[in-house]
């Protein structure tokens, strides 16, 4: 049932991403193109003032200055949109989905509701690393546009040789790095589900409310920000208090163990919120979801 | 067919200070067709929730299909809201595609013959379809399930005549006749035709309920008309 409900969520969800997907690869596939040919203009400017002259004369370099200046623009008006859109897209497929009218059909399919609030967050997880896979990929060409060679760039890129130079020098330089990439890796992924569900949990808070729920969930989402933020000042500074302790171990030692702790603590903390935030709003829509 | 399909014991259902239900006890059996009669503010809207899960009681028991509500009960109820629950980027096939990935008891078959009377094309989307339509569609949707209850909350307020006969007639030709139907209204001359059973709910109170047949022959008048008499009482 799980499958079925992320299914549909994902033909919803995509339908409104996909296109601004396509738009932020078109565009800086146009824009780097017209950056690229500008630099061609550029290089002439060895060939001594008047030919430098005659050329920032030409309307048709100066046309072509000015589709440069609109499609960077653009560009940045699509990467823009992209982000804000997925957030909006995040939101409102809770909010509309489960709150609303589309409600009277979710809640009354045979699913349980922490099913219906796992699709939207396996769905929502899912799209914000493709809106994020999709603006690297836009900055990749963007810079490929803007190099000289961006063939070389390509080949470089692409080449094992290099990539293997890389990791080994960063094996001799830190040994643990994969363990570093891994827990980096892990806590990216537990914080923004953390993170997402904070949003739920707000929403399903903002719904006890009998009027203003938007208003509700907003102020809802602030507050436990702000606890948040207390007992996250608090655990540090006695940390710190902790750390302090521990003299025996080198400064080397001191500071692989903090960054360690740090990481690990962290994920820790982010996979309790992550609990927290789906059982509230599990609780609330199984036992207190009033559909108005 | 007069097992128990649905059954309330002392269920109650409170708003913050306001009483939506108070303690109702019923009984319905399978196989009937019966209305739930009351004025605006009665707690039809609260019962029928109540039975699909949309809404958790105060206290009391709620039992459908010999189970309490939750994943089994959903699944032989088929529910139609006083209102679109259908998102309306969906097209017509997109709509029977997620019907039947839901519900085993969805027919497919019927609801296409439903859709193509009714003039719409498969890749006709919801969004571009008028109001009635709209209406027309989620019915046939709902209609097209072999439940075992239906619920159908104020399925002919607010249309015209010719759409209350088409939807009486949908909802008389298709529904399973092994399963009980639940409709919620005010507009009792429509469909008292239709009825089996009535229950009178007033201020969140059963006042009566009981088959159309005996309403007739005991108070020698039409459910309409009796209707009329207990409410016009209960405003003075």
């Amino acid at each position: 049932m799980l499958r079925k409900l992320c299914k549909y969520e994902f033909r919803s969800i995509s339908r409104t991403l996909i296109p601004i997907y396509i738009a932020v690869i078109a565009v800086s596939i146009i824009a780097a193109i017209s950056i690229a040919m500008n630099i061609d203009y550029a290089n002439i400017n060895y060939n001594g003032d008047s030919v430098q002259w005659a050329i920032e004369m030409n309307l048709q370099y100066k046309l072509q200055q000015m589709f440069t200046v609109v499609m960077s623009l653009a560009y940045f008006a699509v990467m823009v949109a992209l982000f804000v859109l997925t957030v909006v897209v995040i939101l409102q497929r809770f909010y509309k989905g489960l709150l609303c009218d589309e409600g009277y059909l979710m809640f009354t399919l045979p699913v349980k509701p922490w099913q219906l609030i796992t699709s939207k967050g396996i769905t929502a997880f899912v799209m914000s690393i493709l809106s994020g896979i999709v603006s690297c990929i836009s900055i990749f060409i963007m810079l490929l546009g803007s190099t000289k060679y961006p063939l070389q760039m390509l080949a470089e890129f692409f080449s094992f040789r290099n990539w293997s130079i890389i990791f080994t020098q960063l094996n001799n330089a830190v040994p643990m790095w994969g363990l570093y990439v891994l827990e980096f890796i892990i806590l990216v992924i537990v914080s923004s589900l953390a993170a997402l569900y904070q949003i739920y949990a707000s929403m399903a808070i903002g719904h006890l409310a009998k009027k203003n729920r938007i208003l509700m969930s907003v102020v809802a989402y602030i507050a436990i920000s702000m606890i948040l933020s207390f007992i996250g000042g608090f655990l540090g500074v006695s940390g710190i208090f902790l750390m302090e302790k521990v003299t025996y171990a080198s400064a080397m030692e001191l500071g692989e163990m903090f960054l360690q702790s740090l990481i690990i603590f962290s994920i820790i903390a982010s996979i309790i919120q992550l609990a927290a935030f789906f059982v509230i709003t599990e609780r609330i829509l199984s036992k207190k979801l009033n559909l108005e | 067919m007069n097992n128990i399909l649905v059954s309330a014991r002392s269920l109650t259902k409170t708003y913050q200070n306001i009483t939506a239900l108070n303690n109702i006890n019923l009984e319905i059996g399978s196989g009937k067709i019966v209305g739930l009669l009351g004025p605006n503010g009665s707690g039809k809207t609260t019962f029928i929730k109540l039975l699909c899960g949309l809404l958790q009681p105060t206290s009391g028991m709620l039992m459908v299909d010999g189970k309490s509500i939750g994943t089994h009960t959903k699944s032989v109820i088929s529910y139609l809201p006083d209102r679109m629950f259908i998102a309306d980027w969906f097209k017509a096939c997109d709509l029977m595609e997620f019907f039947s990935d839901f519900y085993s008891d969805f027919d497919k078959n019927k609801a296409m013959e439903m859709m193509s009377a009714l003039g719409i094309a498969p890749n006709d989307k919801i969004k571009t379809m008028s109001k009635g339509t709209k209406e027309k569609i989620q019915l046939a949707m709902i209609m097209s399930r072999q439940a075992k209850l239906y619920l159908l909350d104020e399925p002919i307020a607010g249309v015209d005549p010719a759409a209350r006969d088409f939807i009486l007639n949908t909802i008389l030709t298709n529904y399973n006749e092994d399963g009980t139907v639940i409709i919620s209204t005010h507009l009792i001359s429509d469909i008292e035709r239709v009825l089996d059973e009535a229950i009178f709910l007033q201020n969140g109170n059963i006042v009566r309920y009981d088959t159309v047949d005996n309403i007739r022959e005991q108070e020698g008048k039409s459910v309409d008309q009796l209707f009329r008499e207990i409410f016009a009482y209960g405003m003075q």
